[in-house]
């Protein structure tokens, strides 16, 4: 009698409970990264600061193009509320702008391109790494792989997503600004004075929340997913795979629970 | 668990390398294997590829003993704590079968990774009399894929003797060389293995490598062929 509840149990159990052990492997990686900074002050050492600024320029520089091409298309669609906008009076299209671009679309966006281009490029890169046996032979050369391969990688991730999401906020906010008179709106000096009265101190911690950690988390499912990888070349797209899924729903998941701290507070 | 490695001067009498009974899984059954190395004594292993391989492995940490025991300068590299094992290592010079170069890094860049992460001086120095001693200087500035294989196996024999180690483990060094390629390889070895203090453990089932190095021979007892 008590077989189907027990199976119901088990397969609404296992997802939550691998889900959990999951979070707590992230958690203690991302932990020791830190942790692996503390003895030298934050400093790198000089080869691994190489992997750090190759990892800023591959997933923040060279993003940078296809950040301002989806910044443009999102002020498009902004600056195209203006006549309504102005119809309902008010402050409406920069309170619009604060609400919809900073607080929640600049972040996912960024943290989108990133997964897309870099995540998935750094487990692919790592499987296969670990799978030709570089990883193992850096080890046996006394150079430690978490520290050649996971910290620069943590690090420049959450770098340059900080950096892409100010860049996209800027440029975003920008576009429409000049925008906005050519479709009825206010003109760019009023439109951007609206938009900085409508932030408010509690926006610039909540964009640093939405933007430091998953910059570190997704770097993480991408180095855990990467050298999870084993003996085979078959391993490597499960592992890309495995990135996508996860680095998505942590980070929107962790977006859309600060979204909600910030206003419940 | 250990989280320093003793300096070598503290164990002035312990072998580079040693073995007692061990056992590994995916190793052609190999068990019980006692092997001690110390310095001036070339070793060749000699057995199936896959067993000599994770002997190997299991000297630098990488394999856990399904029994018996391994000691690397009297320490067992498994039981140190990351940071320990690395500077443990640093003693060890390491070449895989296939070389295992960084695909994304220029066989200069891979000769120059130890030096500077170990923060040595003069690295760019150490690193073009390492590229000349192995006749490298035409092909620095390429790939590992944008060579063919005995560029590759000369330059991870270089990034394995570059930090100057004590104790050298080869992975079938000659396998998939040509002729000259190979005695041009064992020639460089056998000359590195005959300077003081140095000691070298080889695997391969190539019988005529043993006799190119002067090494003494330990059949590795395998219970699978």
């Amino acid at each position: 009698m008590w077989t189907r509840p027990l199976a119901l149990a088990r397969a609404a159990g296992t997802p939550v409970v691998d889900g959990a052990g999951y979070a707590v492997r992230l958690a203690a990686l991302v932990g020791e990264v830190l942790w692996t900074l503390l003895p030298g002050g934050g400093r790198l050492r000089p080869a691994v600061r190489q992997v750090f600024y190759r990892q800023v320029y591959f997933t923040g520089v060279k993003a940078v193009p296809f950040a301002l091409l989806l910044a443009l298309m999102v002020a498009l669609v902004v600056a195209v509320q203006a006549p309504w906008s102005a119809a309902a009076g008010g402050e409406v299209l920069g309170t619009l702008l604060v609400v919809v671009l900073v607080r929640e679309l600049g972040p996912v966006v960024a943290a989108t391109i990133v997964i897309a281009r870099s995540a998935t490029a750094m487990a692919a890169e790592l499987a296969t790494m670990r799978v030709d046996g570089e990883v193992d032979t850096l080890a046996a050369l006394g150079i430690d792989p978490f520290e050649y391969l996971v910290v620069p990688r943590l690090l420049g991730t959450a770098v340059s997503l900080v950096s892409l999401t100010i860049l996209f906020l800027a440029a975003a906010l920008g576009a429409s600004a000049l925008l906005s008179p050519l479709l009825g709106g206010p003109a760019p000096a009023d439109l951007l004075a609206q938009v900085a009265r409508s932030l408010q101190p509690a926006d610039v911690a909540a964009l640093l929340a939405k933007t430091v950690v998953p910059g570190l988390v997704i770097a993480a499912v991408g180095c855990l997913e990467g050298l999870s990888a084993w003996r085979s070349t078959t391993d490597v797209p499960p592992a890309v795979t495995a990135t996508v899924v996860r680095a998505f729903s942590i980070s929107f998941g962790w977006n859309t629970l600060v979204s909600a701290l910030l206003y419940l507070a | 668990m250990s989280t320093a490695p003793a300096d070598l001067a503290d164990r002035p009498d312990a072998p580079f390398a040693e073995t007692s009974g061990l056992a590994l899984d995916h190793a052609a059954g190999l068990g019980g294997l006692d092997l001690a190395l110390g310095p001036g004594e070339p070793l060749h292993l000699h057995g199936p590829m896959e067993a000599g391989a994770a002997v190997l492995r299991a000297l630098v940490g990488l394999e856990r003993p399904r029994s018996g025991t391994v000691r690397l300068f009297g320490e067992d590299p498994a039981a140190l704590s990351r940071r320990a094992a690395a500077s443990l290592l640093v003693r060890v010079g390491w070449l895989p079968r296939h070389g295992a170069l960084l695909a994304n890094l220029t066989l200069r860049e891979n000769l120059l990774l130890p030096l500077e992460f170990h923060g040595l001086d003069h690295p760019r120095t150490r690193c073009d009399v390492a590229l000349a001693r192995f006749g490298l200087e035409e092909a620095p500035d390429l790939r590992p894929e944008q060579v063919g294989l005995p560029v590759r196996r000369r330059v991870a024999l270089a990034r394995a003797v570059l930090l100057e180690p004590a104790l050298l483990l080869l992975d079938d060094p000659l396998d998939d060389l040509d002729e000259p390629s190979a005695a041009e390889m064992a020639a460089a070895l056998a000359a590195w293995a005959r300077e003081p203090g140095h000691a070298l453990l080889v695997t391969s089932p190539d019988l005529a490598l043993a006799a190119a190095l002067g090494a003494r021979r330990l059949s590795l007892p395998v219970t699978r062929p």
